[in-house]
């Protein structure tokens, strides 16, 4: 690995640790998995094509090594199943109706969401990559990225509604009314 | 109950769709008061989700994480040049420690998610049109401002545009560090396109504990905006 692109590599790690932390929920595990990403990218970095994105190129490897960690974990728990279509919902709905819409709200609301699409929600929604970049980055089609991305969004709307239905948030920032405009 | 297909609403929502298709759910979007409280809930999530998880990417990267990717980049540049190699250390220069976020949600929340903006005078008074879309385009950059400033790390460059006054914007953090009392400040740079002119400053700006970023100082860099 030249100098540079080690460089550029330490340079996105804020990132891919951010990324990375959306999958794993946990900032420990976090480390953990940007860590094992970064030496599996190292030693197969004649692979990565120079020109193309690095970021983009770490985004899908440290997905596919997320994706294996947690079915050798299934293994080891005695659970075959693939993660693939997992929909477990551990949102705390009673917790999420005292606090308003917070970034909390918002992180747990991602937190709740299957690994595919909340995987989709942290390049598109969190890192803005567009679908194009996102699909590329987790090597799959753009309809798949598209429908998991809007199955994603419509299911965060869901759980978030009670918590937007006036736009509180707004209101109570200091904005002034043609501010507010200039975005609709 | 809403006349527009989510998968539209959200490619809208995203800055995914052309012009042509905007419009169209735009001029769809004004007839129909359901769908419009739902474009604004999710650009509300949007926005939200943007910054949801910034602590991480603005606290300092453990140092036990940024020496182990060293040192795997040194063993594996020794392996192929068969030399020892040294691991050089880098100091991140770019944020250093975690911020209070959750301040940040308001004012950002209304730079991100739109892309776009429209008039939707329909006639009459041109000047007033046009010196209203002036101002809306300069609280668009000033968001677009405070976005790059929060979000952008140094070097990396947060555009705008509205393509119906011709005028584009990018803003590029250059430098950051801390105050005497503490507070992040950034250098950066602004350029301005109105009509194919172009002007570029550079200012100072610094976050207050809201998540505003104030501008202390502005320098109009002469030498390169075209007066002919």
């Amino acid at each position: 690995m030249d100098a540079r692109t080690q460089q550029e590599l330490v340079a996105i790690l804020p990132r891919l640790r951010r990324f990375a932390l959306g999958l794993t929920r946990n900032g420990a595990s976090a480390d953990d998995l940007v860590q094992a990403a970064c030496e599996k990218a190292i030693a197969r970095i004649d692979q990565w094509e120079v020109g193309t994105r690095l970021d983009s190129w770490m985004f899908r490897i440290i997905q596919t090594t997320h994706i294996d960690q947690i079915r050798s974990q299934k293994r080891r728990d005695g659970h075959l199943e693939l993660v693939e279509g997992q929909t477990e919902n551990s949102f705390d709905g009673e917790r999420a109706a005292e606090a308003s819409l917070t970034l909390d709200a918002v992180r747990r609301a991602i937190y709740t969401l299957p690994d595919d699409q909340r995987a989709v929600v942290m390049l598109v929604s969190v890192e803005g990559l567009s679908y194009k970049e996102a699909s590329e980055a987790l090597e799959i089609p753009m309809g798949t990225l598209t429908s998991r991305l809007v199955r994603a969004r419509t299911a965060l709307a869901r759980i978030l509604e009670e918590q937007t239905g006036d736009t509180d948030i707004i209101k109570t920032n200091n904005v002034s009314p043609l501010e507010r405009g200039s975005i609709q | 109950m809403i006349s527009l297909d989510e998968s539209t609403l959200i490619a809208y929502v995203d800055g995914e769709l052309d012009i042509e298709t905007i419009r169209m759910v735009e001029h769809k979007l004004s007839e129909d008061a359901n769908a419009t409280k739902y474009v604004e809930h999710l650009r509300e999530i949007a926005a939200l989700s943007r910054i949801a998880f910034n602590d991480t990417l603005h606290e300092a990267v453990p140092q036990a994480l940024k020496d182990a990717v060293l040192k795997a980049a040194a063993l594996n540049n020794a392996d192929a040049a068969n030399v020892v190699a040294f691991a050089p250390r880098r100091t991140q220069s770019d944020w250093g420690r975690a911020l209070p976020m959750a301040a940040a949600a308001a004012c950002l929340l209304l730079g991100l998610g739109g892309g776009y903006q429209y008039s939707k005078a329909s006639t009459g008074d041109a000047l007033k049109l046009a010196s209203l879309t002036m101002q809306q385009d300069q609280s668009a950059m000033d968001l677009a401002l405070n976005q790059a400033l929060e979000v952008k790390m140094s070097g990396d460059t947060q555009t705008w545009a509205n393509p119906d006054s011709h005028r584009s914007a990018a803003f590029t953090p250059v430098k950051t560090y801390q105050d005497k009392s503490g507070a992040f400040c950034r250098e950066y740079r602004k350029d301005v396109s109105t009509n194919n002119q172009a002007e570029t400053s550079f200012g100072l700006a610094c976050r207050d504990d809201k998540g505003t970023w104030k501008t202390r100082y502005l320098i109009l860099d002469n030498s390169n905006s075209q007066n002919f």
